[in-house]
């Protein structure tokens, strides 16, 4: 490989390019190894959609950033360099296939054309230029018309896309402001009532007055009204009890 | 005192055998006009078919005051649905739960629970002579869904009108209530994740969260506090 | 489940527990029954801390090994429920309200047997954590029939050849006069907790120092 000598600095400026790209490569193509080898060898339950999709992010964004490199007027113009195979070799080269982790053996007359090309094949070539004379020879005006016309029409999709879009949004809106399926207060009134009894044992007061107090009658619930005057026993013993607090019995586990 | 000690080993077995004493829940409600809607989605997401119920189910409380206790709570629950010919109704169910656990930092509310199926000819009899006495009574009438390990049921809450009589009842509100509630063995705390997550999946629909009612009720009389 | 009677079997003077078991059960092989696993059946007692309803209530819970899975539980002199043996943490969690009564819980264990239509059970009481004999139980199911006034015939019969006089429960008599009185599942445990608290009673009765067997007091009424 050769690079034209045009003075120090423009060299050193050479190489810390090429070191960077080289660099960046190296991160990007980590990261895929990375994914094919989850992809690989983890159990696919183990998968999910949005690490998945957080790979691919970084992955298209490390692409972003050194097409961006590339691109930039302060890195040196590639383009403006020749790389010339000064010789090629049928044999494998162990150097090269280090260098390349085993994808490249040989540095051979069937490899080369493939890695060094910077134009298309020359059937394709052919088939462009065919493309670009056929161009040429169309009538400016036929070719305005068309113009105006395919511009009519995509103008025309574009204006229906940002309609329903309008449309779409204004939805959801109404939807969120309007239909709100579900009401907190509720649930939280519901949810007193079945565990504490809020709002339903009231009817307890009721019944108290209603039922006097019964000494049996089986098969009806009316027996399960506390009865004030046993109530008011209840306390009184409380007292007693509580002195035998220390029995090993009442110990808290 | 062996006897007593050998008696709690007993029921600690139990407890870290295979009886589910934890149960893991969370609450929302739809509105009734939103409940079809809701119906249809979790008859898609979940495991089998749907299934009606319509229970009745009776609060008691076993005061623990005078002893300085905490009070002890059971629920009697019991369906009202006509028994298919030719089939044996299902024992009723009686059921403890303590108070829930306010950690704020767990996916769901957390309590301790036993289901204990009992008959049903002297169960109310049982529980007057153990000292409890009832507190309040509802009707719940909806349908039951399962996924996985979760029970979920959307039904409505019935007050009734007169003390023991199922047929007069009156819904509460104009909303359905919606349950997420998982039992299972000490020890399974992974399981609330899996119920955060499905509930998580039916927003902004409903907000199936965990409720803290605790300050709705602070009325003495509702929940007594022991201050032991 | 079929007609079950439950009955004690009397002590012989100057013989230990286990020689009257082990001559009951030759007995019982002798007639061609196959021994068929082990039982028991157990039970705890709780007593209330403080007065309810103006007393203290005493709550027995009954377990036996042909149910495994429930608790029959029997309130003194009132009510009782058919559980799921979970109804025992359910005492665990009330234990400021319930005590278990120390030394109390007792057991009737020993080989159970069948014979075609019969199922035979020879139990051994004992109290607490004391190992000694304090009673023997007979137990006698006669398996295809629900009714009782059909079925007393063939199990008088059956304790007839066995040579022991059939001295029965309370209960089972209060069976047996009512016409057309079916079985429960309660029914059996029922007759246990009669006979257990017969034991208790002689043992307190007696004054016994544990270890030395004594003749249980025949039948007091109960319940």
């Amino acid at each position: 490989m050769a690079a034209p000598a045009h003075g120090g600095k423009e060299e050193r400026q050479l190489q810390t390019s090429i070191d960077i790209l080289v660099q960046r490569v190296a991160e990007l193509r980590n990261k895929i190894e990375g994914l094919i080898l989850r992809l690989e060898r983890e159990p696919p339950e183990s998968l999910n959609w949005p690490s998945f999709l957080d790979n691919f992010a970084i992955i298209s964004s490390q692409i972003n950033t050194l097409t961006r490199f590339i691109k930039n007027e302060k890195t040196i113009q590639l383009k403006s360099y020749e790389l010339l195979p000064l010789s090629l070799n049928p044999n494998i080269d162990e150097n090269l296939r280090k260098l390349t982790n085993g994808r490249v053996h040989t540095f051979n007359h069937e490899l080369v054309p493939d890695y060094l090309r910077t134009k298309p094949e020359p059937e394709v070539e052919e088939r462009g230029n065919t493309l670009t004379a056929k161009a040429i020879t169309i009538n400016t005006d036929v070719v305005n018309k068309q113009m105006a016309s395919l511009n009519n029409a995509v103008h025309k999709i574009a204006e229906l896309i940002e309609h329903e879009r309008e449309r779409f949004e204004a939805d959801i809106n109404q939807r969120t402001q309007t239909a709100q399926s579900y009401r907190q207060k509720d649930t939280e009134e519901l949810v007193a009532s079945i565990m504490y009894g809020k709002g339903i044992s009231a009817n307890r007061a009721v019944s108290q007055v209603t039922q006097p107090p019964q000494v049996s009658q089986p098969q009806t619930m009316q027996n399960q009204i506390p009865n004030p005057s046993n109530a008011h026993m209840y306390q009184q013993k409380a007292i007693k009890t509580n002195i035998r607090g220390s029995n090993p019995y009442n110990r808290p586990q | 005192m062996e006897q007593f000690i050998s008696h709690k080993s007993n029921a600690e077995a139990m407890v870290k055998g295979v009886v589910p004493t934890q149960e893991y829940y969370l609450h929302g409600s739809i509105l009734d006009s939103n409940r079809e809607t809701l119906l249809y989605r979790l008859q898609g997401s979940c495991d089998g078919d749907q299934s009606k119920f319509l229970d009745h189910e009776q609060v008691f409380v076993l005061k623990g005051q005078a002893l300085n206790a905490p009070d002890v709570n059971v629920s009697i629950r019991k369906s009202l649905l006509p028994v298919p010919s030719g089939a044996v109704r299902n024992p009723c169910q009686m059921r403890y739960t303590n108070d829930p656990d306010s950690d704020r930092s767990k996916p769901t509310m957390v309590r301790t629970c036993l289901d204990i199926a009992v008959n049903e000819d002297q169960i109310l009899q049982y529980l007057k002579s153990l000292g409890f006495s009832f507190e309040y009574e509802f009707v719940s009438k909806g349908y039951v869904f399962r996924r996985g390990r979760t029970k979920i049921s959307v039904s409505k809450i019935h007050r009734v009108l007169v003390k023991g009589q199922t047929e007069k009842i009156e819904p509460l509100t104009e909303s359905n209530l919606i349950e997420f509630s998982c039992t299972a063995p000490a020890g399974t705390e992974h399981l609330q994740d899996e119920i955060k997550a499905y509930a998580d999946q039916l927003k902004p629909h409903v907000n199936i969260d965990k409720q803290d009612v605790k300050r709705l009720v602070s009325t003495p009389g509702f929940q007594n506090n022991p201050n032991a | 489940m079929g007609v079950n009677c439950v009955i004690s079997v009397p002590m012989e003077e100057n013989k230990s527990g286990q020689y009257v078991i082990t001559k009951l059960q030759k007995k019982i092989e002798n007639l061609g029954a196959k021994k068929a696993g082990h039982f028991s059946v157990d039970c705890e007692t709780y007593q209330s801390q403080i007065p309810i309803e103006g007393q203290v209530k005493v709550i027995n819970n009954v377990h036996d090994t042909e149910y495994p899975a429930s608790t029959f539980s029997f309130v003194e002199n009132g009510p009782h429920l058919v559980a799921d043996n979970t109804l025992d943490m359910l005492f665990a969690k009330m234990d400021s309200f319930y005590a278990p009564k120390k030394n109390f819980k007792i057991e009737a264990k020993g080989v159970r047997y069948e014979l075609n239509d019969f199922l035979i059970k020879v139990g051994s009481v004992i109290i607490g954590q004391n190992t000694s004999v304090k009673g023997i139980l007979l137990q006698i199911d006669y398996t295809p029939c629900i009714l009782y006034n059909d079925s007393w015939g063939i199990i008088t019969e059956l304790l007839h050849i066995l040579g022991i006089n059939p001295n029965i429960t309370n209960f089972f008599k209060s069976r047996l006069e009512k016409k057309e009185s079916s079985v429960d599942y309660t029914d059996c445990a029922q007759q246990y907790l009669e006979l257990f608290n017969s034991v208790r009673k002689s043992m307190t009765v007696n004054q016994q120092p544990p270890g030395m067997s004594s003749s249980p007091v025949m039948i007091q009424g109960r319940m």
